[in-house]
């Protein structure tokens, strides 16, 4: 009955023909010229053909009067746009329908009138016909039916929602075999012409699609495939409803029942009478936004009245108009040609991306059932896209442009931001470019037409960027035009209007990298205004944040020539200073700071003129012609003790240190003359009680000690104010070495002036093990906020070394723990601490220390110690480029110094790059560049004569492992003390220095060396079993204090195999090294043993007792040498993987009890025998357990020999406490034989009773 | 390509030696032996043939190079026999128990010959356990794996 037409477009349908023949067919099909005698479209000659206008016209002049009629009954829900009314229509079988429905009436009728026993009648009738299984057949039949019919049954009061049903179903009877049928449009076929004419007229509804190769055609992306697209069915239980439930009086229903009874229900005619579908068929759209960017409540979509301007959009899908934007609504707004449009919806779209950020910080909620949680960042990216789009408009839209991008980039929220460090990277498709290109269009625009807030935003935009990574910052410095604009609309306007924060910006860029700094030095010239202007006008701001750019250049030796070509100027500025000595407002302290620091960054590049580039740039004549050592001691006379001013005093020691450090490189005769003139001037405000240096650092001394105390879980407040006093100290420190004769001259007879000593030594050791280090690793980018206080660290370490009451070990203990405390930028420090430590290792000392234990003179005569340093020194610093600038720059630092910042905490986790903190294990680094020969930077560095074996490094290595360990334990720097995994993973490298060796004798294997090998044990010693075991009796034992995080192997090996190989690859290649060479020897063999403990991985195991079963015969370690902090690590929890079981009690059983010696036989027979007996079994509930112990118990007696039997069955643990060992664990009381024994008779009978008989009794 | 010629893998070359044995200098009663043209075949089984022995302490070799020809065995004995005599020990035992196996296989062939040649086979035949006779160095029957 379904009479097939040839597809039309919507636009044309034309329905209401009474006659026989097919409707008009629309005019501008090219294949429908009229009916045809071959049934194919006529061809004509376009010569002779239309245009599809003119067609068009005519068709429209002859049915004019036709559409007035035709377009009364269209009736389709609000949304009727073009798209939605092309929506799939498939005409219903209207008779079919109506007859149904009529006969559906009449039976619900007649069995509404049955009586319920007359009814229970015709049910059994049915039944026996049918059989049981009509009634599921006939449900399935009446679900069918009123699916297909969209729930159009008449017996439906309630109205059942659906896009497709209204306007095209329940047509009159007369017309239903008339087809109406949609074309079928996909969202592809809606094309839009760039060049299409509007016409008033006509609207172009939907246009064939374009040629596939025409280069006109622009695509403007695929529409979204509309949701009432999709056929909608009511929910299947809708049918069900009573047909007697009386609608409502008074709805449109109720009037057909009670007075057009014969009317069909859901006239489409009728459609606006009813309500509006309450129960949505599609979703709508939870998410909506008010016009500033809110979101709103769910519940305040549909009740929110009209007038508040929310409802100015096209309606849902279910054609219900909701208050409030969905996103596609505020991004299509904001995209809108209408200027004053775009403005609305930009705004909006600055209130979402607020959103977005408050939803990714998690101080908001996504309302359920709108987004999920892992698109958010999908939106924010379309947010940020669309306000870069409109970053360089003019006027309102660009301010609320700018306004989208911040809120993207910068959030409102209050995030500590530290300086100093590289916040870790941006996302990957962060379209940095594009923002660049369009923030220097949105600057132009802000240099002609200013605008205080948006330009605050835009170099808020800037910085945050510039915090992210050095990669970054490049990109901003080289972004064509951008510099430029910023000095334009910034800083060269009048000084009323110029802006602090874009000088902040560019002590940002400067400090990122050195090449971004030399970009920056030539526009740097224009600062010069703000220090030229004296007194500053306004605030001294721009003046101090001029300061610490130009000091933040010295840093890398840059631009250090505008000391002497603005000399005058600098000179105005220090006078102004010291005219206003009174000012004790913070600007002006800050200000002053700045000064003295900048001061101390020209300083440092006059001492050495080389060092700056270019060379030469300042010199020290210069400096002392100046005076500012002169000018610098002037300004301590005006700074009082308050705290407020500790800052300052930090600042003039400092500088007057660079001064005197400067001096003792190019003054007469040392310097010594400066020092003794600063001396003389600083000495009584140290030494005297009411001196202005005394109660300063007296003040900071007590200061640091209560902050160190109360510095609990920490939290960056806590460091600063940690950093506050330490910093204060550190300057001080710094002072005191340089006001202290050269090393050269022998020991001191007397400090320069002297400081709290004791108290600084007591708080410097408390810091260096105070509990406040573990929270580094956990802070981020906060990590940056220890720097202070390991450069006290640093300073310290040069500090004691001159103090005449601390010795040499203390001393070098010291360094062994400070130097795992260093930051990347002291490497300077770092080195010449290892250097020392390197030095002060001679025979003399180790044979006074009783070290020397058998380490022979050819060591010693080999360069001892020494021939680590190439090593140990690119453990330091591992790479030449990369450097970090030290927290004070030195005059051999500024050369080489390539960012100010300290890189990401993410990559200071992976530790390639920087080699500051030390790992623990640094002293063994030298076997990794041993055992990596081939690709070690070190070895085609090494200096020329160094000539050192491999057995020589080794050698080396443990023993400056084993001294390092000796003192550190020995000054209770627990947290310093090698862990025994360390131990054990330092011990496994040596002797996988054979690995990929072909040596035909042992004597040229390293680990042979008698040395080496007395030396690992010595090193492994404090970790086996009765050192560790009698720690808990004797205290005075040599044993060593386990640090208090335990790392276990497997994070150990990270730091030489990196993360890419996992430490079971090394684990299988030391085995098979093993096996292959090792004659069983001793040591090795104990270093098998740590990773199959029983809180490892059960891999290790089974590559050790399964895979190289046949290895497990020459280990014979004994329970004492097994190098485990108790010999409990690897018996329990008791081992339940049956392979591994399986692997025991084959290596006991195999070759007679042979094949298994000392602590492995134990181990086996333990974990036999704990799953075998009910009193040592822990699992006795778990499923199968006691089938496999029936097995067990069984293949044990049946095929062990006598010695295996009587092990397994005598065996006894204790879960706590110290672990018993043979023979202790082989003794049995009374009553557990008795147990014992009855489990074997009732497992195996009495044949199996007859082997244990004996022992058991 | 790099890969040797496939008669390298086994050919001796003029004057090459089969075995070399370099006594240990450091350890006691410790040799290492350098077999030219075997590989994994010959060494696993010496190696497992060598631990199964009561005199030997330690037996294990390697391979060092895929791609060259030769293995080195490490030996060491408790000093009642030189490494070299474990070695000859061993040997034999491995060229007795794969004659005992190329015989069993060999006669297991046979029957096999005489079942899809005559088309009838014995009874008797049958009934005779393919796996028995002769001791078994790793108990047969006593399977302890199983569970």
């Amino acid at each position: 009955m379904a009479l097939q037409q040839p597809p039309s477009l919507v636009g044309d349908v034309l329905e209401r023909t009474t006659t026989s023949k097919p409707p008009p067919h629309p005019h501008n099909s090219p294949f429908s010229q009229g009916p045809s005698k071959t049934g194919f479209p006529q061809a004509q000659h376009r010569s002779q053909k239309k245009s599809a206008f003119a067609r068009a016209r005519e068709a429209a002049n002859a049915n004019k009067d036709k559409r007035v009629i035709d377009h009364a009954p269209v009736v389709v829900p609000a949304k009727s746009s073009v798209i939605s009314e092309k929506a799939k229509a498939q005409d219903e079988p209207q008779m079919e329908d109506d007859w149904r429905a009529q006969m559906s009436r009449e039976n619900e009728l007649r069995v509404g009138a049955m009586s319920e026993k007359e009814r229970e009648e015709e049910r059994t009738e049915i039944l026996e016909r049918f059989g049981p299984g009509i009634g599921d057949l006939l449900k399935k039949v009446r679900e069918a039916r009123t699916s297909k019919s969209s729930g159009h049954s008449l017996f439906m009061s309630a109205p059942i929602p659906s896009v497709l049903s209204t306007p095209s179903s329940t047509r009159p009877a007369s017309r239903a075999s008339k087809q109406l049928r949609f074309a079928e449009v996909m969202p592809s076929d809606v094309h839009v012409y760039e060049s299409a004419p509007s016409s008033p007229r006509k609207k172009a509804l939907a246009l064939p699609p374009p040629d596939a190769d025409d280069p006109d055609v622009v695509s403007l992306g695929t529409l979204a495939p509309d949701v009432s697209m999709e056929l909608v069915l009511p929910p299947p239980d809708a049918a069900d409803v009573p047909m007697d439930l009386e609608p409502e009086e008074g709805t449109p229903e109720y009037i057909r029942r009670r007075f057009f009874p014969s009317a069909p229900a859901h006239n489409p005619d009728l459609a606006w009478m009813e309500d509006p579908p309450s129960s949505s068929a599609p979703p709508p759209d939870l998410l909506r936004f008010d016009l500033s960017g809110n979101p709103l409540a769910a519940p305040l979509h549909s009740s929110l009245p009209t007038h508040l301007g929310l409802h100015h959009h096209a309606p849902d899908a279910d054609g219900m108009q909701r208050a409030g934007y969905t996103l596609s609504d505020v991004f299509t707004t904001a995209h809108s040609s209408v200027r004053a449009q775009r403005v609305a919806g930009m705004r909006m779209l600055a209130g979402v991306a607020r959103w977005v950020g408050a939803v990714a910080r998690g101080d908001a909620d996504l309302l359920p059932g709108t987004i999920k949680p892992t698109e958010i960042g999908d939106v924010k990216a379309r947010v940020l896209a669309a306000g870069i789009g409109a970053l360089a408009e003019r006027g309102a839209l660009g301010v609320h442009a700018v306004e989208v991008v911040w809120e993207c980039v910068v959030g409102s929220e209050e995030v500590s931001l530290q300086e100093g460090v590289e916040l870790g990277k941006k996302e990957d498709d962060f379209p940095l470019k594009q923002l660049l290109s369009q923030i220097v269009a949105a600057l132009t625009i802000q240099s002609e037409s200013p605008d205080s807030s948006t330009s605050s935003r835009i170099l808020a935009i800037l910085d945050r960027l510039a915090r992210h990574t050095n990669e970054i910052t490049t990109e901003i410095v080289s972004a064509h035009n951008l510099i430029t604009v910023l000095f334009r609309t910034f800083l060269l306007t009048d000084p009323s209007t110029a802006n602090p924060a874009a000088l902040d910006l560019l002590i940002t860029l400067a400090s990122s990298t050195r090449s971004n700094a030399q970009l920056l030095t030539p526009p740097a010239d224009a600062l010069l205004r703000f220090v030229a202007s004296l007194p500053p006008e306004g605030s001294a701001v721009l003046l101090t944040k001029t300061l610490i750019f130009y000091k933040a250049l010295a840093e890398y030796g840059l631009y250090a020539h505008v000391a002497s070509t603005a000399h005058m100027q600098l000179a105005a500025v220090a006078q102004y200073l010291v005219a206003q000595e009174d000012n004790k407002s913070k600007d002006h302290n800050a200000l002053r700071v700045a000064w003295l620091r900048a001061l101390e960054g020209w300083i440092v590049c006059a001492t050495d003129p080389h060092a700056t580039t270019p060379e030469h740039d300042i010199l020290w004549s210069q400096v002392v012609a100046w005076g500012w050592g002169q000018d610098v001691l002037a300004m301590r006379e005006r700074l009082s003790a308050e705290e407020e001013d500790w800052e300052t005093w930090a600042a003039v020691w400092r500088a007057e240190s660079a001064w005197l450090e400067g001096a003792r490189v190019n003054g007469v005769r040392g310097g010594e003359a400066e020092r003794l003139a600063c001396v003389a001037a600083v000495k009584d405000g140290f030494e005297g009680g009411e001196g202005g240096e005394h109660r300063v650092v007296g003040g900071a001394l007590s200061a640091f000690a209560g902050a160190l105390k109360d510095f609990g879980t920490g939290g960056v407040v806590k460091i600063r104010l940690l950093s506050r006093s330490v910093l204060v100290l550190a300057a001080a420190m710094r002072l005191w070495l340089a006001c202290l004769p050269p090393a050269a001259d022998g020991p001191l007879s007397a400090p320069p002036f002297s400081l709290p000593f004791s108290r600084l030594s007591d708080l410097c050791a408390q810091l260096v093990s105070a509990p406040l280090w573990i929270g580094m690793r956990k802070s981020g980018s906060g990590y940056v906020l220890y720097r202070p206080l390991a450069h006290l660290l640093a300073i310290y370490l040069r500090f004691s070394q001159r103090l005449p009451d601390v010795s040499q070990d203390a001393c070098m203990a010291q360094a062994l723990s400070v130097l795992t405390r260093l930051m990347p930028g002291e490497e300077e420090c770092a080195v010449r601490a290892v250097e020392e430590l390197l030095g002060l290792v001679t025979p003399e000392w180790a044979a006074a220390r009783g070290l020397t234990g058998g380490v022979p003179q050819d060591l010693w005569d080999r360069g001892g110690v020494g021939i680590l340093k190439p090593f140990l020194v690119h453990a330091v610093h591992p790479r030449e480029e990369g450097l970090v600038g030290p927290w004070c720059a030195t005059p051999g630092s500024i050369k080489h110094v390539a960012t100010l910042r300290l890189p990401p905490a993410a990559s200071m986790q992976r530790q390639r790059d920087h080699g500051l903190p030390l790992r623990r294990d640094w002293t063994l680094s030298p076997l990794d560049h041993l055992l990596r020969s081939g690709t070690s930077p070190v070895f085609s560095n090494l200096p020329a004569g160094w000539d050192a074996s491999e057995v020589d490094v080794t050698r080396a290595a443990l023993l400056l492992t084993k001294i390092g360990r000796e003192l550190t334990s020995r000054y209770s720097f627990t947290e310093f003390v090698l862990s025994r995994e360390e131990a054990v993973f330092g011990c496994m490298k040596v002797f996988m220095l054979e690995h990929g060796q072909s040596h035909g004798d042992s004597s040229e294997e390293v680990f042979r060396d008698a040395v080496v090998g007395r030396l690992m044990n010595d090193l492994l010693a404090p970790y086996t079993v009765p050192a560790s075991s009698s720690a808990v009796t004797d205290p005075s034992s040599p044993v060593v204090p386990s640090p208090p995080i335990q790392p276990n192997l497997e994070d150990v090996a990270i730091g030489f195999l990196g993360t890419g190989t996992p430490f079971y690859q090394y684990y299988t290649d030391f085995v098979a090294l093993y096996d292959a060479i090792s004659f069983a020897h001793p040591t090795f063999a104990r270093l098998l043993l740590p990773p199959t403990a029983m809180c490892y991985a059960v891999d290790y195991r089974r590559h050790l007792w399964n895979d190289f079963a046949h290895v497990l015969k020459s280990v014979r370690t004994e329970p004492g040498d097994v190098v485990a902090g108790d010999l409990g690590e690897y018996l329990w929890p008791v081992e339940t993987d049956a392979q591994m079981l399986g692997a025991y009690l084959r290596a006991l059983v195999r070759s007679g009890g042979d094949g298994l010696h000392g602590f492995l036989r134990m181990v086996a027979v333990h974990h036999v025998a704990c799953n075998v007996w009910p009193d040592l079994r822990e699992n006795g509930a778990a499923v199968g357990a006691e089938e496999r112990a029936e097995k067990l118990v069984r293949v044990v007696l049946d095929q062990g020999e006598m010695q295996v039997v009587r092990d397994v069955v005598l065996y006894r643990q204790v879960g706590a406490g110290r672990v018993r060992v043979p023979p202790d664990c082989f003794e049995l009381s009374e009553e557990i034989k008795r147990e014992r024994l009855g489990y074997v008779e009732r497992v195996g009978g009495v044949g199996l009773v007859g082997r244990v008989e004996g022992l058991l009794q | 390509m790099n890969a040797p010629n496939r008669h390298e893998l086994f050919v001796l070359e003029d004057g090459e030696k089969a075995l070399e044995v370099t006594e240990d200098t450091k350890i006691p009663n410790a040799a290492t032996f350098k077999v030219v043209k075997q590989d994994h075949t010959l060494g696993n089984m010496l190696r497992a043939q060598l631990l199964a022995s009561p005199n030997v302490l330690f037996a294990g070799y390697k391979a060092p190079h895929p791609l060259h020809p030769h293995f080195l065995l490490k030996i060491q004995t408790d000093g009642t026999i030189t490494p070299a005599a474990a070695l000859e020990a061993a040997a034999s035992r491995l060229i007795a128990t794969l004659s005992a196996l190329e015989g069993k296989f060999r006669r297991e062939f046979s029957f096999k010959d005489g079942e899809s040649g005559g088309g009838a086979v014995t009874a008797g035949a049958m009934e005779t356990d393919p796996y028995g006779g002769g001791p078994v160095g790793w108990g047969a029957g006593r399977d302890y794996l199983d569970f």
